[in-house]
C-alpha cells in the first residue's frame, strides 16, 4: 500500500473511496466545497448529540428518586406516577437509543474526517479545518456555560 | 529476554553506523538456490540516478528492502533480473512500499509489473542481521539510501528509529540522532501547547461570562439609577433589550469569532499530533503521549469549571 507520508499539494486525489477521484482542479474546488460542507454539519452533528441527551436526561427513573421529600415532587413535574413509570423508561430508553444511533454517526464521521486528512493532500486537509471551524461557527454560536 | 529486547533497541543505531560491506547470504528457505556463494552488497546509492530500465544483475534478493529509493518517474518495467530472475524465487519479504512513482500523482493500484506483492513484510527474512526481531521495520538500516521523493513508505507497526523519518513534511526529514532529539522535544512541546490551548479556550469563555454578566449588572444598576426606581428582583431577571449596552453585543461576537479561530487551530493541532502518531516512530509516539500528559498536568491547575462541550473525536 503506497500511502504518502508527507504533505504534499496536488489537484489529484482519491477521497475514501476508489470511485471518489478527483483529476483536476474543479473536482478539486467542489471536493474541498463538499467536505467543507460535511465537516460543518458533523460539528452540527455534535450538538445534536448533546441536545437529545438532554431530552433524554429529562425523563427521570421514578424509582430512582427519593419519595421521602414530599417538596421533591413539586419541583419536578416531570415525574410521573407509579402507573407511569414503564411508560418513562420507554421514553428514556428511546432517547438512549436515538443517542446512541447519533453517536454511531458521529464517530463514522470523526473518523472519515481523520481519513481525509490521512491523504495527507494539503487542500483537503484545509478543507477539513475549514469545515470544523465554519461548524464550530455555526452551531456553537450559543455556546454557554454550564453552571454548577 | 532482557538483553533481546536491548539488541532490539539498540540494533538499528548499530547497523546503521556501520558501513554496509560484504554480507554473506545466509541459507534461506526457497526451493532454488539462488545465489550460491554470492557476497551481497548493500552500498546501493540511488541518488538521484533516474534509471528506467534499472538493472539489479546478480542483487536481487528476498529481503532487500527499497525504502528511501524514491525517483520521480522511475520506471519497473524494464527492470531486468538478469541471472536471478528464476521462477520459484521468494519474493516474500520484498518490500516496495518507499516506491512513489512521481510526487503528487498518487496513483492507488499503481502496479510493479510483476513485482507488487500485497501484504509483505520483513518477518523474519532479514538473516544477515544474525538475530530474529520480527515484525522490526528495517527502514532505519539502510541509511545509504537518500531519499529524493516521497516519505518512506507506510509502516504499519511500531519502530525504534531515527533514519528517514519523514515527519508531516518532506522538509522535516529525521536522518540523524541529534534531529531525532530535537523533533521529539519539539512534537512535546506541540502536545503541550495544545493542552494548554484547550484550557485557554475554557478560561476565554468563563472570562466573557463573567464580562457579559458584569456587564448586565451594570446595565440593571444604571437602568434603575436613571429610573429613580428601586431594585426588586422582578427587574433584575429581566433584561430589556434595548437597555443592554451594546458593547455586551460586541464581546459576544468577537468572543465567537476568536473561539472559532481558535477552534480551527485546535483542530488542526490535534490533526498533526494524528499524523505524527501515524508515523509509528516509537520515540516521536512517546513524545505526544509524554507532551500531552506533562500539558495536561502543567496546565490543568488553571482549569475553570468544566465547560459543557465535546471536544473529542475532532
Amino acid at each position: 500500500m503506497d500511502m504518502p507520508m508527507s504533505f504534499y499539494w496536488s489537484d489529484q486525489a482519491v477521497i475514501l473511496f476508489d470511485g471518489w477521484s478527483v483529476q483536476d482542479a474543479t473536482g478539486m474546488a467542489f471536493s474541498v466545497l463538499a467536505i467543507i460542507c460535511f465537516g460543518a454539519l458533523f460539528e452540527g452533528l455534535k450538538r445534536l448529540v448533546g441536545w437529545v441527551g438532554k431530552g433524554k436526561g429529562l425523563w427521570v427513573d421514578r424509582e430512582t428518586r427519593d419519595t421521602s421529600d414530599p417538596e421533591a415532587e413539586e419541583s419536578t413535574p416531570l415525574l410521573r406516577s407509579p402507573p407511569d413509570v414503564a411508560l418513562t423508561r420507554k421514553r428514556k430508553l428511546r432517547y438512549h437509543l436515538a443517542q446512541s444511533l447519533l453517536h454511531v454517526l458521529q464517530v463514522v464521521g470523526a473518523y472519515c474526517l481523520m481519513l481525509v486528512v490521512m491523504t495527507y493532500n494539503g487542500w483537503l486537509a484545509i478543507a477539513v479545518f475549514l469545515g470544523a471551524g465554519i461548524g464550530y461557527l455555526v452551531f456553537f454560536a450559543d455556546m454557554e456555560l454550564k453552571q454548577t | 529476554m532482557a538483553q533481546h529486547f536491548l539488541l532490539v533497541l539498540l540494533l538499528p543505531l548499530i547497523v546503521s553506523n556501520t558501513a554496509h560491506g560484504t554480507t554473506t547470504e545466509a541459507p534461506t528457505p526457497s526451493p532454488a538456490p539462488m545465489h550460491t556463494g554470492h557476497t551481497m552488497q548493500h552500498t546501493m546509492d540511488h541518488t538521484g540516478t533516474h534509471q528506467p530500465g534499472m538493472h539489479h544483475t546478480g542483487t536481487h534478493q528476498p529481503g532487500m528492502h527499497h525504502t528511501g529509493t524514491h525517483q520521480p518517474g522511475m520506471h519497473h518495467t524494464g527492470m531486468d533480473h538478469t541471472g536471478t530472475h528464476q521462477p520459484g524465487m521468494h519474493h516474500t519479504g520484498m518490500d516496495h512500499t518507499g516506491t512513489h512513482h512521481g510526487m503528487g500523482t498518487h496513483h492507488p493500484g499503481m502496479h510493479h509489473t510483476g513485482t507488487h506483492h500485497p501484504g509483505m513484510h520483513h518477518t523474519g527474512t532479514h538473516h544477515h542481521m544474525g538475530t530474529h526481531h520480527p515484525g522490526m521495520d528495517h527502514t532505519g538500516a539502510h541509511g545509504d539510501h537518500s531519499s529524493t521523493g516521497h516519505g518512506s513508505g507506510h509502516n504499519t507497526y511500531f519502530y525504534f528509529g531515527h533514519h528517514e523519518v519523514v515527519v508531516l513534511f518532506l522538509e522535516w526529514t529525521i536522518n540523524t540522532v541529534p534531529a531525532l532529539i530535537g523533533s521529539c522535544i519539539g512534537v512535546f512541546a506541540i502536545a503541550m501547547l495544545y493542552e494548554g490551548l484547550k484550557v485557554w479556550r475554557e478560561m476565554l469563555i468563563v472570562r466573557a461570562a463573567d464580562s457579559s454578566k458584569a456587564a448586565r449588572s451594570n446595565s440593571y444598576s444604571l437602568n434603575n439609577i436613571t429610573n429613580g426606581k428601586s431594585t426588586s428582583k422582578l427587574d433584575v431577571d429581566i433584561v430589556p433589550r434595548a437597555a443592554e449596552p451594546s458593547t455586551r453585543h460586541r464581546i459576544c461576537n468577537c468572543m465567537h469569532a476568536l473561539q472559532s479561530l481558535l477552534h480551527i487551530v485546535q483542530v488542526l493541532i490535534s490533526y498533526g499530533l494524528m499524523l505524527v502518531f501515524m508515523t509509528f516512530n516509537v520515540w516521536l509516539c512517546l513524545s505526544v503521549a509524554l507532551g500531552a500528559g506533562a500539558g495536561y498536568f502543567a496546565f490543568g491547575w488553571r482549569r475553570p469549571i468544566t465547560v459543557d462541550r465535546n471536544e473529542h473525536c475532532h
